[in-house]
């Protein structure tokens, strides 16, 4: 299982650093046209350029940061806020468990899709946008497991000892909860920041994201947009570049969640 | 007990459930099928791309954009009509003009779809009717109301219409309304909601067939009593396609757009026709200059054109099939286009030298449809070498749209069509006094500028009922225009449509309307 | 019991309302719409014709009172007029409807059935599981637009007799039901196929996972050394056992599906809810944005209560074993 956990940790390094030196060092401008429309990929531009003639490859090394931008903040958020009201509401019960329960219900059980379209229709579209509206649909199903998770730790004997003594909320959630809900934190972030790459790919595929930020979904939502993309040879080094990152890096943390999952579960 | 009935609730809900998503494997279908009538017509079936619903074809129900408007006027004939270089007669087969008074003869052959006549009744009854519920498209509509002042029916074939002011665009105003037959409509308290099959009888050459709302199919049908030229095809169908290039291949379709980057493609292929709506769409930059009011110096306005490659846009944007935008608007391939006009040319280092040291940052709102962000990425690259900060600020167009009614912008990028049409449109956006206050940024000039001579011209070109002398108000306008630079012309895409040569090539445009398939000209025997 | 219900009827008013007002606040009005398109420009609306138009949907009143107007409407079953299509908004509504259901039916169906048969397949040949697993952890990743826009460009661009939208072939005459059904079957077949695709994993996991807890069940253990034959414990037991955790999971993937459905409807051009939710939203149609909400929410409302409610069950089984 570890062995796997390190393949999948590999080639996300790999991709990381490709996209660093991409970023970083790779002599083209992501945002200037720096070739000719639609040039094929060469030594010079190594996937090639898009239509109005800025490097591919530059793009996707840049896409990668801003959808992994995307990513991490929106599993920060969503998990700091499934985290903190999973463990109000399991450690508290009562009214409190009563109302962050009834919402945790109402987010788990609305279609998120739709509503999604809406609300960022509403809000506008920036990248901080799209963000706080995927975390808005992240967090429950987090904070569901976590408040189970609660119940169950708080259940053991060993806390009820610890809460005869007299032990404050703050010292049994620094010593016994945050040990034992951390590992499953852990594995739900990793699979937040998979899902909100997808979802605002997704967005973006509905012209719902911000157009101006490039991320992966942006590149793919333009590419499939070209007229008669289908009948000539662009989509090669247009389209699949971005689409088999997009597939890779998300099945990486996929795979890496799942696996940390099994081996806290056995 | 209580279990008990707990599964009782559930298996109910899960009955109902199934049951909902079982029956819906056969569908409703409204399409229905009217029999063969192909005798006599060049033509069975012509079928273009359809797949989005327009509406019902009828003037109260169709979408008010290009495509729904046509659709209504195939079945709804209006007094005039336009060929390539004209008005031509249609309902109306002869017409004058008296000072206020404009006097139709309409055609004594004419049958609306239900075999009822056509009579200067239902003129009038349609001109009452539409001052009391405008319709989608109001032709007759003006600023200060309506413009029909009065009529007078002289006979079954004869009305007199007066006018509060005779205006060089009147006649094509009142040629151009929908004529509902009395008989009908007299009837009706509420046209928004009135459907059925008499909501959609109306005159013209194709009577309505079907219409299926969900995958925008639509049928028309050639009328057999049509008094006018006669309609090429026996059905005239709008088929849904997810790609129109794909379905011209397999001969789903008859007409197709043709990407630029394929028509190299079908150029070459001797059955295909391909014919272009030269420079019909463009984009414009318009101009804050109530918030920056630096740009009220003519001479930062012309540095800004200086600062931008638009045929760098031509080519990357519009891969190359369109133009650089004239200074003074009206594109280069136009009948109207004024060759005298000032001409500024992509020249960073003079833009530079004027806009550097002013320091300006300014936000460039644009929609998100389209190709609009790309105009918008290509024109901050070069604002910005020219010292111009620019922060690119892309909303959805409804936004766009609502902020550039209110003002709220600095600069902002607007990508529309119609810009082969006869230029009048260049009186709501350059003159002070017709300022365009409705809804649609298509319209609309820039704001904090006025300019007395643009504004007079731009008003006397619309009182100048003489056609050729109009044509040179327009020219001098533009001329005016290409001086003052008050709006950032950018740049104009040529579009294509292609179709089988062999099958049908009547395809055809007006002096004032490019989309070959919305005219309804392109549908009859010329 | 009568608490969940509770819940379930304040969410669904919660939702109600939120779903009334966001639309209503956001900018840009119903009834212009500028296009950048060639060819589909439109007069420009003046202020009179504009407020007309507001006062003939309501829209000029006060946002409270349309809102409690809106509330008596609905209650009385009428769901308004679509201000996009000129026509009422259950009729629009109901014209797509089928196609969706339709779509979403067949799907969940056969990704359920699928799901099973893979997770049931794979039970004890680890090797096949462990690729199978590896498979279904990249799908289940892919987003389903992304999935559908592959198979249009590999498939659809290729085979001839596949179309490539639309939901049957138009103004074509049937001479029979089988005639119409093949239509429909060949028309669905793509959309259909990438959403099995995406949604065939979700039940792939619930039931692999249900099984192997249920095979480390002592009456697995016995059944085994009671020598019972393979088949009969792999059918009788772990089927039977594990088959409430995949229902619930069923009626739990509706609200997912939902949303996959409306994607690919929007990339096959498939005639359902899909298109008309995405230009509601983009032309601002109000009331049909609320009329389409309504729909979907209380269809994943009692899809998610059927859930909790096979759940609750279980557990309580789980507490008397």
């Amino acid at each position: 299982m570890i062995k796997e956990i390190k393949v999948y940790l590999f080639i996300l390094l790999a991709l990381a650093l490709i996209f660093t030196y991409g970023y970083l060092f790779y002599p083209h401008s992501p945002v200037k046209p720096t070739g000719l429309s639609l040039e094929r990929p060469s030594a010079v531009h190594v996937l090639g350029t898009d239509d109005l003639g800025m490097d591919i490859f530059a793009q996707i090394s840049r896409g990668f940061y801003i959808s992994m931008f995307i990513g991490l903040s929106t599993a920060g958020l969503a998990c700091s806020a499934g985290g903190i009201l999973g463990i109000a509401s399991g450690f508290r019960g009562g009214k409190t468990d009563g109302v962050i329960g009834f919402f945790i219900n109402l987010f788990l059980s609305v279609p998120q899709l739709p509503i999604m379209i809406v609300i960022g229709a509403f809000f506008g579209q920036s990248i901080w946008n799209v963000i706080v509206i995927i975390s808005l649909f992240s967090w429950a199903s987090i904070a569901k497991i976590v408040r189970a998770k609660t119940l169950q730790i708080k259940s053991k004997d060993y806390i009820k000892i610890a809460q005869s003594y007299g032990a404050s909320f703050f010292y049994i959630l620094t010593n016994h909860l945050i040990r034992e809900i951390s590992p499953l934190l852990l594995v739900n972030t990793l699979a937040v920041i998979g899902k909100a790459i997808v979802q605002e790919a997704s967005l973006a595929f509905l012209g719902l994201s911000d157009p101006v930020s490039k991320t992966w979904g942006l590149m793919i939502n333009k590419a499939v947009n070209f007229p008669g993309i289908y009948f000539t040879h662009y989509w090669l080094w247009w389209l699949l570049p971005p689409l088999v990152c997009l597939m890779l890096t998300t099945y990486c943390l996929r795979m890496i969640s799942r696996e940390i999952e099994n081996t806290i579960t056995k | 007990m209580r279990k008990r009935k707990l599964i009782l609730i559930l298996l109910l809900l899960s009955f109902i459930f199934l049951t909902f998503t079982a029956c819906s494997g056969q569908g409703p279908s409204d399409v229905t099928q009217i029999g063969n009538q192909s005798e006599g017509y060049r033509l069975e079936t012509l079928k273009l791309a359809g797949g989005t619903d327009w509406g019902m074809p009828n003037p109260y129900l169709h979408d008010p954009r290009g495509p729904g408007t046509a659709k209504m006027k195939l079945v709804f004939d209006s007094l005039l009509e336009a060929d390539p270089s004209g008005d031509i007669p249609w309902l109306a087969k002869e017409w004058s003009i008296e000072g206020n008074t404009y006097t139709f003869i309409i055609n004594e052959k004419a049958k609306f779809h239900d075999g009822e006549r056509v009579s200067t009744e239902d003129i009038a009854f349609t001109i009452d009717y539409y001052k009391k519920y405008p319709p989608v498209t109001n032709y007759l509509a003006s600023a200060q109301g309506n413009i029909v002042k009065d009529y007078e029916i002289i006979d079954d074939t004869t009305i007199k219409i007066t006018v509060y002011e005779p205006l060089a665009n009147t006649l094509v105003q009142l040629g151009s309304f929908a004529v509902l037959p009395k008989h009908i409509w007299e009837k009706v308290e509420d046209p928004y909601t009135f459907t059925g099959p008499e909501a959609l009888i109306g005159s013209g050459p194709y009577r309505f067939g079907a219409y299926d709302s969900a995958t925008g199919s639509y049928e028309f049908i050639a009328f057999e009593d049509y008094y006018g030229p006669k309609p090429v095809t026996a059905r005239l169908l709008f088929v849904p396609v997810s790609h129109p290039v794909l379905a011209f291949e397999n001969g789903e379709i008859d007409l197709a757009d043709v990407p630029a980057d394929l028509l190299d493609k079908y150029r070459s292929d001797p059955s295909v026709g391909i014919l272009g709506k030269d420079n019909d769409f463009g984009y414009k930059m318009l101009i804050n200059m109530e918030r920056h009011p630096v740009f009220k110096d003519v001479e930062l306005r012309k540095a800004i054109y200086h600062a931008l490659d638009r045929e760098g846009i031509v080519e990357k944007v519009f891969r190359g099939e369109g133009s650089v935008a004239s200074a003074g608007y009206v594109p280069v391939t136009s009948l109207f286009y004024n060759e005298r006009v000032e001409k500024y040319d992509y020249n960073p280092s003079l833009a530079a030298g004027l806009l550097k040291d002013k320091k300006i940052s300014v936000s460039l709102l644009t929609g998100n449809s389209g190709n609009d962000v790309k105009v918008a990425e290509l024109i901050k690259i070069n604002l910005e070498e020219a010292g111009v900060k620019v922060n690119v600020v892309a909303v959805d167009s409804k936004v766009r749209d609502e902020k550039i009614f209110a003002g709220e912008y600095d600069f902002a990028l607007v990508g529309n069509g119609g810009w082969g049409r006869l230029p009048d449109y260049l009186r709501t956006m350059y003159s002070s006094k017709s300022k365009f206050t409705g809804t649609n940024p298509h319209y609309m000039g820039p704001l904090g500028y006025d300019n007395a001579k643009i504004t007079g011209l731009a008003e006397r070109q619309l009182r100048e009922l003489d056609f050729n002398k109009r044509k040179e108000l327009l020219e001098e306008l533009q001329y005016e225009i290409s001086k003052e630079v008050p709006i950032i012309v950018i740049a104009n895409q040529t579009s294509y449509v292609m179709f089988r040569k062999d099958y049908y090539d009547g395809w055809v445009k007006t002096y004032d309307y490019q989309q070959f398939e919305q005219n309804r000209l392109s549908y009859v025997e010329k | 019991m009568g608490r969940k219900i509770a819940v379930l009827v304040l969410s669904f008013f919660v939702i109600y309302t939120i779903n009334f007002f966001i639309p209503r606040l956001m900018p840009g009005d119903p009834f212009s719409h500028s296009s950048s398109v060639s060819g589909e420009e439109m007069a420009g609306l003046s202020e009179q014709e504009l407020a007309r138009l507001k006062a003939y949907y309501g829209l000029d009143k006060p946002i409270v009172t349309q809102f409690i107007s809106t509330v008596k409407n609905n209650l009385k079953g009428d769901f308004g007029q679509s201000i996009l299509y000129k026509k009422s908004v259950a009729e629009v509504i109901l014209s797509r409807l089928p196609w969706t259901l339709y779509i979403m039916s067949a799907t969940l169906l056969i990704s359920l059935f699928l799901g099973i048969i893979l997770a049931l397949v794979c039970l004890k040949k680890s090797r096949l599981d462990g690729y199978v697993y590896r498979a279904m952890s990249l799908v289940c990743e892919m987003p389903s637009f992304l999935i559908g826009v592959l198979l249009l460009f590999l498939v659809a661009a290729q085979v001839p007799w596949i179309p490539l939208a639309g939901n049957l072939t138009p103004f074509r005459r049937y001479n029979s039901f089988f005639e119409l059904a093949g239509d429909v079957l060949v028309h669905s077949f793509l959309p259909i196929l990438a959403l099995v695709v995406v949604t065939t994993p979700v039940f792939y996991f619930t039931s692999r996972s249900s099984f192997k807890t249920i095979m480390n069940k002592e009456y697995i253990v016995h059944a085994n050394a009671k020598g019972l034959s393979e088949k009969t414990i792999k059918y009788k037991y772990i089927l039977l056992n594990a088959v409430l955790p995949i229902i619930a999971r069923f009626f739990l993937s509706v609200g997912n599906c939902i949303g996959a459905t409306l994607l690919i409807e929007n990339v096959f051009a498939y005639p359902g809810l899909g298109k008309i939710l995405r230009d509601a939203v983009l032309y601002r149609d109000y009331i049909l944005i609320q009329g389409i909400f309504l729909l979907s929410t209380t269809l994943v409302l009692v899809a998610s209560f059927i859930s909790d409610t096979i759940n609750y069950f279980l557990e309580q089984r789980i507490a008397n074993d």
